[in-house]
């Protein structure tokens, strides 16, 4: 029963995060739009995708709205709560800290 | 407020099921359908196009499962839902739960009477300031064959005056009755006599009113005392203002001067009042007379052993200067924990290791029943794994199983246990508040609560791992339910009913000597028969009958009528019934024999009798006659 390990599980949860941040968007859009923006390198399973979206909702990180889609049919829009765009800031300068320090390393090393 | 809005998603997934449940299904049913469209366009037929969205996207209901899970992780909802399953499943077995839960109540109980008890005993600090430098001392007069007496007025002003190692020394005499009259109905009161400065020794201070002052130990003062909370309870109502008020004891006008807290006491539980004690010079030079208790604290730094030789040496010295009576009287301390659980510890720390194999044994069992039970339900769990339930939510269930079986168990074990607390109580020592014993508290509380939840996790964890581990294609293919849990889980059960048998068997070495030992406590001669025999205490108020042909004339009236009663053999009196470690002691000289030298002279303990006591209790004689009604005040006196 384990979950597709495409992505490590914190990551989606950024990358979802970052996405949303934009624009309130759909599930559907939110894994097209990792998909082009990372070109076509990252790709995040349903199977993830999903479970992430509910987990980040009952933390409060992002909120939920039914609403009306490009193509006429209800679908359920994501968009940043306040206390996610803090959440985000905070975990997007861990995330360059820690990548830079890897970076060092590598090119160093 | 993200609390606020993770609570209402909480709420409303709990409330709204059916809603949330629906949105989800229309949730993944849009992205479904999002990526049949997307594949259209890129040319793919509506069946292709339907085939291929599905395969990437998995399984539907998985992903669903995980989205639930993600929702109510850590939420109730799971729990009452696992609850509410449980209750059912135990319900539809009645019998396994009922033993189940009787198991586990009795283990629970034992363990957490036990831990009440080793609680006041051992772990709570006793409740005086600084208890760890608050010391008894005592005399020495092993030569005598009482190495553990108690000290003279004498010996208790040496070393108060002469010692560098206690901040200061304080004397208590054995119980006295006080006669409680005037206002409302007579009372016999137990007390004590003591120093003025017990309190500040052990560092208490009165909870209304003021402590006695060391004026109040001159003889000629005004006649104060002290009043324990109990009596100032019951017997005044709690009057606030009750300092300075008057009472009649003994009839002797005394002043309440204050009242102490709940639940203080020392050394005797019944105490219900202090009075101080007004030690004549003469008094405090005798060394004859050994009847105090003498509780001291320890300068700060002080250790014991330092303590010890300061004693000793000024023991010394006073054999020196009173050879007649402290030849080869030493002196020595003994902390006040040690003093007062005395020879409790080990018995309190068998008791609480037994009753923890006890529980073990109980969790043990238990575990085998849901092992057994676990192969019945085999299939019912292969078939929710099957369905996309996780491996943790099935153990998760299975542990709320086990952890509510836990939980009615602990609690029918707690309300046990308070039953066994009041019997357990009579090793709780003297010197240690009553108030505090028998009672549940928030220590043993916790105590139940956690024993309940380890058991419950402990007897759960492995059929519930053993369990979640099933071969779902096998377990699903056999028919009718009756597949075992396989060679892997009858070895577990084999083990465990190894590991009963040992526990068992190291319970019962460990308890056939212990039953032994109390079986010879039983049958020990002690010299007299104890069976169909009664005790009654008729104090005398001491005014009324202080002259002794009163005294004496009561008490033969009292024999005579009580002995007139059907069903009475005999009856007899005497001033300390045996065994009771309290009483006098006086030195006798036999005539005809020589005169024993000093420090030899031999110290009976010494009973005041009457006629019949030996035959009541039918002690046998030596040699010579019995003491009898020809032995009156009149006659010499004989022993």
């Amino acid at each position: 029963m384990s979950k597709p390990t495409d992505l490590v599980q914190g990551t989606v949860d950024l990358l979802i995060l970052k996405t949303v941040a934009l624009e309130p968007m759909h599930g559907w859009a939110i894994a097209q739009r990792i998909r082009q923006v990372s070109g076509n390198v990252l790709q995040v399973n349903q199977g993830a995708l999903y479970p992430a979206l509910h987990r980040l909702e009952q933390q409060g990180w992002i909120q939920a709205e039914w609403g009306e889609s490009e193509n006429n049919r209800r679908a359920k829009y994501y968009s940043l709560t306040k206390a996610g765009k803090k959440y985000l800031r905070d975990e997007q300068a861990n995330w360059e800290r820690l990548s830079a320090a890897i970076g060092l390393i590598l090119n160093t090393a | 407020m993200r609390w606020m809005k993770k609570s209402s998603h909480r709420i409303r997934s709990l409330f709204r099921r059916g809603a949330v449940e629906q949105e989800l299904d229309q949730e993944l049913q849009f992205h479904v359908d999002r990526q049949i469209a997307v594949n259209m366009a890129a040319g793919m037929t509506k069946e292709e196009a339907r085939r291929a969205a599905a395969r990437e996207f998995g399984g539907v209901e998985q992903v669903k499962e995980e989205c639930r899970d993600e929702r109510r992780m850590h939420s109730i909802e799971t729990l009452a839902q696992d609850l509410r399953y449980a209750a059912r499943t135990l319900r539809k077995n009645p019998g396994f739960a009922f033993f189940a839960i009787v198991v586990l109540a009795l283990g629970i109980a034992a363990s957490t009477a036990i831990f009440s008890i080793v609680d006041v005993v051992l772990l709570r600090p006793l409740p005086y300031r600084d208890a760890k430098q608050l010391v008894m001392v005592w005399e020495n007069a092993e030569a005598y064959g009482f190495p553990h007496d108690t000290p003279s007025p004498g010996d208790f002003s040496d070393w108060r005056a002469r010692n560098q190692v206690f901040e200061d020394m304080a004397a208590l005499t054995f119980a006295g009755s006080f006669d409680l009259t005037g206002e409302g109905t007579p009372e016999e009161l137990s007390g004590k006599v003591v120093t003025t400065n017990l309190f500040s020794v052990l560092g208490v201070t009165p909870f209304l009113g003021r402590d006695f002052r060391a004026e109040d130990g001159v003889p000629g003062a005004t006649r104060a005392v002290i009043l324990n909370y109990g009596l100032w309870m019951r017997r005044f109502g709690g009057d606030p203002r009750i300092a300075g008020k008057q009472i009649w004891l003994n009839n002797e006008k005394r002043t309440i001067v204050g009242v102490m807290g709940q639940g203080f006491q020392f050394q005797d539980r019944e105490a219900e009042l202090w009075v101080p004690a007004r030690f004549t010079p003469e008094e405090l030079a005798n060394h004859g007379s050994h009847f105090l208790n003498v509780v001291a604290r320890l300068k700060p730094g002080v250790r014991l052993e330092t303590a010890n030789s300061n004693l000793a040496t000024i023991a010394k010295q006073i054999e020196a200067e009173h050879p007649d009576e402290n030849a080869k009287i030493g002196a020595y301390a003994v902390p006040l924990r040690q003093e007062i659980s005395g020879d409790r510890r080990p018995v309190l720390l068998v008791l609480a290791g037994a009753v923890c194999f006890v529980l073990l044994i109980a969790c043990a069992n238990v575990a085998n029943l849901l092992l057994a039970r676990a192969s019945s339900r085999q299939r019912e769990i292969a078939m929710r794994l099957a369905l996309g339930a996780s491996r943790w939510r099935i153990i998760r269930q299975m542990l709320t199983e086990s952890g509510l079986i836990a939980v009615i168990a602990g609690t029918a074990g707690l309300l046990l246990s308070v039953g066994g607390t009041q019997v357990l109580t009579r090793l709780i020592p003297h010197g240690i508040a009553p108030t505090s014993a028998g009672t549940v508290n928030g220590g043993v509380l916790l105590f139940a609560i956690v024993t309940s939840l380890t058991t419950g996790i402990l007897f759960g964890m492995m059929p519930a791992l053993r369990i979640s581990k099933v071969d779902l294609i096998g377990s699903l293919k056999q028919g009718g339910g009756k597949s075992g849990v396989g060679r892997g889980g009858r070895g577990l059960r084999d083990a465990l009913v190894v590991c009963e048998v040992a526990l068992a068997i190291v319970l019962l070495a460990g308890a056939a000597p212990m039953i032994r030992s109390f079986e010879n406590l039983f049958h020990l001669d002690k010299g007299f028969l104890t069976d169909h025999v009664l005790v009654v205490r008729t104090p005398l108020p001491k005014p009324k009958y202080a002259q002794f042909s009163r005294r004496a004339s009561f008490y033969r009236d009292v024999l005579a009528r009580v002995e007139g009663l059907p069903g009475v053999v005999s009856a007899g009196y005497t001033t300390w019934v045996p065994f009771t470690n309290e009483g006098g002691a006086s030195g006798i000289e036999i005539q005809g024999h020589p005169q024993p030298e000093p420090g030899q002279l031999p110290i009976p303990n010494v009973r005041f009798v009457s006629a019949h006591y030996f035959q009541t209790l039918r002690m046998k004689l030596i040699e010579g006659r019995l003491l009898d009604d020809r032995d009156g005040t009149n006659t010499p006196p004989v022993a």
